[in-house]
């Protein structure tokens, strides 16, 4: 009898064994460090081993191997470049830095960071690992502890992408998005609410939060510029003068790709999308039922017309989320692999598919005014398929029709939701 | 007393549990090298000072190619595969948008191999670092690129073009609608919805070494590559898997870059026995005015995944 269980006895006993082992020195005992970004990297060089075995001659193996060699040895100094810029640059989850050119406020980010701590005079600190950590993580890679579990995940900071803006296409949010976010959360997501927060404290995290985004593009920035080069290790035993030497060539590259990311954050403002003030219907029934009913009926026609809006294509006709049957990915899940490899999937999160929203619903995670769905429709949802509408739908009113047939939906009888037909006559 | 049945479930279900829990903390940095306080402190030192025109000066040196020549020479050669090429396929459409898109299927442009000369067409041959660019160049590189689509295809596979020109993303179809999404990592994101006829202007602003992927997410079988780069000395194999890059500055070390959308190697890189490293980089130095003909370039079977 136990011996049929041996090998499950055995997986067991491992499993506990290795999860006892790693689970010490987990969780947030001293220092917090920020964890290297290894995406779209095999940090087993996996890749290289099959290439030898199947290169055909032992030559061609040989140099394969050699080739190897080079390449661990080169990405263990990248990682070490890599790690003393950005903390030279940004300092640790416990001592945030910011260079003074990059606009972020310090006294901000120190009251985010470092472990939670509330002072007599009632001051806290430590808010971002208080709130966002176990989701957002430390290093705001969207991989925190409890990330496995939800769906979506929650952001992944680090690409300087961000779902739900009233900025143009491919800008960055406003500080007021974040804080929207912050406030409200994104409703049907984990992203849960902190309205209860106090001003200073939100302004806080937001800083935060942009301080993980910049710190995040500038090391995919380094790793970008180290890719192709023949890296040198900054040599300890050189005499000062040459180390500062190389020091201040790389200080220079470091400052101007995080500088170039902080520009961005701020040439957002610039961009904000203005709903049309002008052809703007009523919302309600009530504030003009025949007024309304007709912008409802024009938006319906604009979101099942393939010569414009399309909207169906995705969402469907009956907008149940149902219109194209494919598959479709975020960008942040898009990248991955289809199958995770299990040595990878130790540090990354399984791809997670996407659904179009069932507009049936009535929950909107970009926020549920006009004036959001407005700015959703304009500029898409971004870093996922859901595009920006805003350089088709140009006639004014257009966008607000559509805005009032997406809000009238919720409402619409039950019996006219039938699950998309491919009925839809398309014209040649 | 736990039947024998229930402790063995809790238990696998216990260390699965505690498996989850590495994951979710895993993820560790435990692995990664330490910050070597001197060296911080070394660089923290300058990022409050200097100025840009420094900046400029110290970038520049770590980043451009020595120069030394002052003529300019060539490339050329052509991919063929070895071997018997994988038949040409199709790619499901589940009759979306007939007959616009061909309900049959739309050709895989993944690999696509000439039948008679057995040329292998769309593989990316792009110099990474140059010291100065040929004049004859700078007119190309203002004059807007077109990415199009038809019959539900993008019509270029593999575009390269240069940062900042103009890229006009356009739908030439009569009647069905597309959307082009483009997500280069650390440059502008776009995702415009375009109806038939429709077109938008876009611009990448940065250079990459890896072509960026442009899909419809409407259509999900659309996938093309758009790749920006800091210098127009690219080009892209045609139908008889032949390329030329012309006026290519002489007398420096030359990375040559090799990528195909199907190749074997990291992130698509080309990788030849004896002419490239593992990274599909070919290292030469052109000759004063030199043209070199790198010949027919043979690639087994192995060199595509
Ligand atoms: C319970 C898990 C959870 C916690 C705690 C949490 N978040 Fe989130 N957060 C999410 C999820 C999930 C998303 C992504 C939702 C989506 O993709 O639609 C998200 C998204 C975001 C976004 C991106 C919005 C956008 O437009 O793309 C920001 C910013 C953000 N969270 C900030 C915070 C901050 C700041 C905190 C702490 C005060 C926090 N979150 C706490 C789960 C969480
Ligand atoms: C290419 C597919 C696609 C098309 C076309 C498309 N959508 Fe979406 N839409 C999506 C996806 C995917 C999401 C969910 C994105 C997310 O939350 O990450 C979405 C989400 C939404 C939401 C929810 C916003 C929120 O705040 O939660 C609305 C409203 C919406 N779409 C309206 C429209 C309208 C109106 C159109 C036509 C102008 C349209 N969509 C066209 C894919 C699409």
């Amino acid at each position: 009898m136990s011996n049929l269980h041996a090998p499950r006895n055995l997986f067991r006993a491992l499993a506990f064994l290795a999860c006892g082992a790693a689970l010490v020195g987990c969780g947030q005992s001293d220092a917090a460090r920020f964890r290297l970004n290894m995406d779209g990297r095999d940090p087993t060089f996996a890749s290289y081993e099959v290439q030898a075995d199947e290169a055909k001659t032992s030559e061609e193996s040989k140099q394969f191997r050699e080739d190897r060699k080079v390449a661990i040895a080169n990405e263990k100094v990248r990682q070490q470049l890599v790690v003393d810029l950005l903390t030279a640059g940004f300092g640790t989850p416990d001592e945030p830095f910011a260079p003074s050119d990059l606009g972020l406020d310090i006294a901000r980010l120190r009251r985010a960071a470092g472990p939670v701590a509330s002072y007599q005079s009632g001051q806290q600190h430590g808010l971002y690992r208080k709130h966002c950590a176990h989701c957002h993580g430390i290093s705001g890679d969207g991989a925190g502890p409890t990330a496995l579990f939800l769906n979506p995940y929650p952001r992944d900071y680090r690409p300087g992408v961000f779902k739900f803006t009233s900025t143009g296409p491919g800008m960055k949010p406003t500080r007021a998005d974040l804080e929207r976010t912050i406030r409200e959360g994104l409703a049907g997501t984990a992203m849960p609410s902190f309205a209860t927060l106090p001003q200073f404290e939100v302004d806080a995290l937001i800083e935060y939060v942009i301080y993980l985004s910049i710190r995040g593009e500038t090391e995919t920035l380094l790793n970008a510029a180290f890719e192709g080069e023949e890296l040198e290790p900054i040599d300890l035993k050189a005499d000062a003068a040459k180390q500062q030497e190389q020091a201040t060539a790389l200080a220079e590259r470091l400052k101007s790709e995080a500088a170039d990311r902080a520009s961005l954050w701020t040439a957002a403002v610039d961009t904000i999308v203005v709903p049309n003030q002008e052809a703007i219907p009523p919302f309600l029934p009530a504030e003009g039922t025949a007024e309304w009913q007709a912008s409802v009926e024009r938006g319906r026609v604009l979101f099942r017309d393939s010569k414009t809006a399309n909207c169906i294509k995705c969402h469907g006709l009956t907008a149940l989320g149902d219109g194209g049957g494919e598959e479709l990915f975020d960008d942040w899940n898009k990248a991955k692999p289809a199958n995770t490899k299990p040595e990878i999937a130790l540090w990354e999160l399984p791809k997670q598919e996407l659904r179009p929203r069932n507009l049936r619903l009535g929950i909107y995670r970009g926020g549920r005014r006009p004036a959001d769905l407005y700015r959703r429709i304009h500029v898409g949802i971004k870093g996922t398929p859901m595009p920006a509408a805003g350089n088709v739908l140009t006639q004014p009113g257009q966008i607000w029709d559509i805005v009032n047939y997406v809000l009238s939906l919720p409402y619409e009888a039950s019996g006219e939701a039938k699950p998309t037909q491919p009925s839809v006559a398309q014209a040649p | 007393m736990m039947t024998n049945a229930r402790r063995d479930w809790a238990l696998t279900a216990g260390a699965v549990l505690c498996m989850a829990l590495v994951v979710g903390c895993g993820r560790s940095s435990s692995d990664q090298p330490l910050a070597q306080a001197n060296v911080v402190d070394a660089v923290r030192k300058e990022l409050g000072s200097s100025s840009t025109a420094e900046a400029e000066a110290a970038s520049g040196a770590t980043t451009a190619a020595t120069p030394t020549g002052t003529g300019w020479g060539s490339l050329t050669g052509s991919f063929v595969f070895e071997g018997t090429p994988p038949a040409p396929k199709l790619l499901p459409t589940g009759g979306k948008d007939a007959p616009t898109c061909n309900p049959n299927g739309i050709q895989d442009e993944s690999l696509v191999v000439d039948p008679q000369s057995k040329g292998i067409k769309n593989v990316l041959v792009f110099v990474r670092k140059v010291s100065r660019t040929h004049e004859s160049l700078a007119q190309a590189a203002s004059e807007p690129a077109v990415f199009d689509q038809k019959n539900c295809m993008f019509l270029t596979h593999v575009l390269p073009v240069v940062v900042k020109q103009p890229v006009v993303l356009k739908n030439s179809e009569a009647g069905v609608g597309h959307n082009t999404q483009i997500s280069p990592p650390a440059d502008t994101a776009v995702n415009p919805l375009l109806p038939p006829g429709g077109q938008q202007d876009y611009a990448f602003g940065r250079p990459q070494n890896v072509p960026v992927p442009a899909t419809c997410s409407i259509h999900p079988w659309m996938k093309a590559y758009i790749i920006p780069r800091d210098n127009p000395y690219f080009a892209v194999s045609d139908a008889s898997g032949k390329f030329s890059i012309a006026n290519i500055p002489d007398g420096e070390d030359l990375e040559i870059q090799l990528w195909h959308e199907s190749a074997s190697g990291a992130r698509g890189a080309l990788v030849v026995s004896g002419l490239t490293d593992g990274k599909g980089i070919i290292k030469r130095k052109l000759g004063e005015n030199e043209a070199v003909d790198l010949g027919v370039i043979q690639l087994p079977a192995s060199a595509f995944k």
